[in-house]
């Protein structure tokens, strides 16, 4: 009895040993396939450095018009303050444009996941926030019952830069939520290795494709800025 | 050759056990800290390993051989605290899941707690079995003999 009771102790022991074995064993290999899976890179194309140079023309126009008000000298009918006020927010945003850490993902030969999220989050935190929403979208607001600028130029201006500016801030949104899938452990297959391929390809070009539209809205508001100051509008 | 690997990986055994939950201990505080919950609350989660711990030291001092002699309980202990050291270490160092870097302290926590309960059953199917391995008694020469004469 104790002998069948022995044998029959050892049979589970080892059928528990078994299935743990098997557990852990596919647990740890679908750890190294997922790592895999989301270290997947993409090479940059000369894309990347087309948008740049367009980018760079747009600021540089932008910097251009900017400086082309002088407080002392207009005499234009407009509040020479506010638009004083328009000039170094517009010199304001040229710094959210221009920052260092955005710049190295222009020059970056191949991208990971990591570098999409990474360059989604400093895009929203210094374009979107730094620029478009602090400093033009901020034209159009309002405190207690007045605009904060009641040119009727910026009056005239605002329902393009509320329309301009609302695109800008829900078009990439999307994109870091989706990245975030990749942090859950789950089992892989070759559908989720081409989603998070896919996803980093065109995520990717699609933050660059966002910074361009933005520093083209940027120009457009210049543009508009220069006819302001010349008593064209 | 045998009692050769049984040895490295009986060593190994403990060497994991205690770099696995070195680890674990390291991120829970770490998880319950940031959410500003009690750390006492996270007892249940080393409740296996404080049991398989208590087994290992039973199965040491009463020299159970039909545990710590069998080779294919030591490499799966040995490949469950492997596991549980490489999904720790993917939380801390894995750069590639963004969420990482979004939940603070450079730990996804997200990643960890999904495989809480993956570890638990893990250990406690160790435990079990090592329960069930201790009541392996080992057969005597005689009782062999005797075996092989009927089969013979």
């Amino acid at each position: 009895m104790k002998r069948i009771l022995g044998e029959y102790s050892q049979i589970l022991g080892y059928t528990f040993t078994g299935l743990v074995f098997g557990l852990s064993f596919f647990i740890l290999f679908i750890n190294f396939y997922h790592y895999k899976e989301v270290s997947i890179t993409v090479q940059a194309t000369d894309y990347t450095r087309e948008i740049y140079s367009k980018i760079q023309n747009n600021l540089a126009q932008v910097k251009s018009n900017a400086s082309l008000y002088d407080v002392n000298s207009y005499a234009g009918s407009e509040n020479k303050y506010e638009l004083l006020s328009i000039q170094s927010r517009l010199n304001l945003c040229m710094n959210s444009f221009e920052d260092e850490k955005i710049k190295e993902f222009f020059d970056k030969k191949t991208i990971g996941i990591s570098d999409v999220y990474k360059l989604e989050s400093l895009y929203q935190q210094k374009v979107i926030n730094g620029c478009i929403v602090k400093q033009i979208y901020d034209l159009t607001s309002i405190e207690g019952d007045a605009a904060k600028f009641t040119s009727n130029s910026v009056r005239t201006i605002a329902p393009f830069i509320k329309l301009e500016s609302n695109a800008l801030i829900k078009r990439t949104g999307f994109i870091s939520s989706n990245i975030k899938n990749n942090s859950s452990y789950y089992f892989g297959n070759r559908d989720a290795r081409n989603n998070i391929f896919d996803l980093t390809k065109d995520s990717y070009y699609e933050v660059l494709n966002s910074y361009e539209e933005a520093s083209s809205f940027l120009v457009e508001i210049s543009n508009w800025y220069v006819k302001v100051i010349g008593g064209l509008v | 050759m045998k009692k050769l690997l049984n040895g490295l990986f009986y060593f190994l055994k403990f060497l994991f056990y205690f770099s696995a939950f070195s680890l674990t201990l390291f991120i829970v505080v770490q998880m319950y800290q940031r959410l500003g919950k009690d750390i006492i609350d996270s007892f249940k989660i080393f409740i296996p390993y404080l049991l398989i711990l208590i087994l290992f030291v039973i199965n040491l001092f009463a020299r159970q051989k039909s545990v710590t002699q069998n080779i294919f309980y030591n490499i799966t202990c040995t490949l469950v605290f492997v596991t549980i050291i490489v999904v720790g270490l993917r939380s801390m160092f894995d750069e590639n899941m963004v969420l990482r870097e979004q939940l603070g302290r450079n730990i996804n926590f997200n990643f960890f707690d999904y495989f809480i309960p993956f570890m638990k059953i893990m250990l406690y199917g160790l435990s079990i079995s090592n329960i069930f391995l201790m009541f392996t008694g080992k057969k005597k020469k005689k009782e062999i003999e005797v075996i092989a004469e009927q089969v013979l």
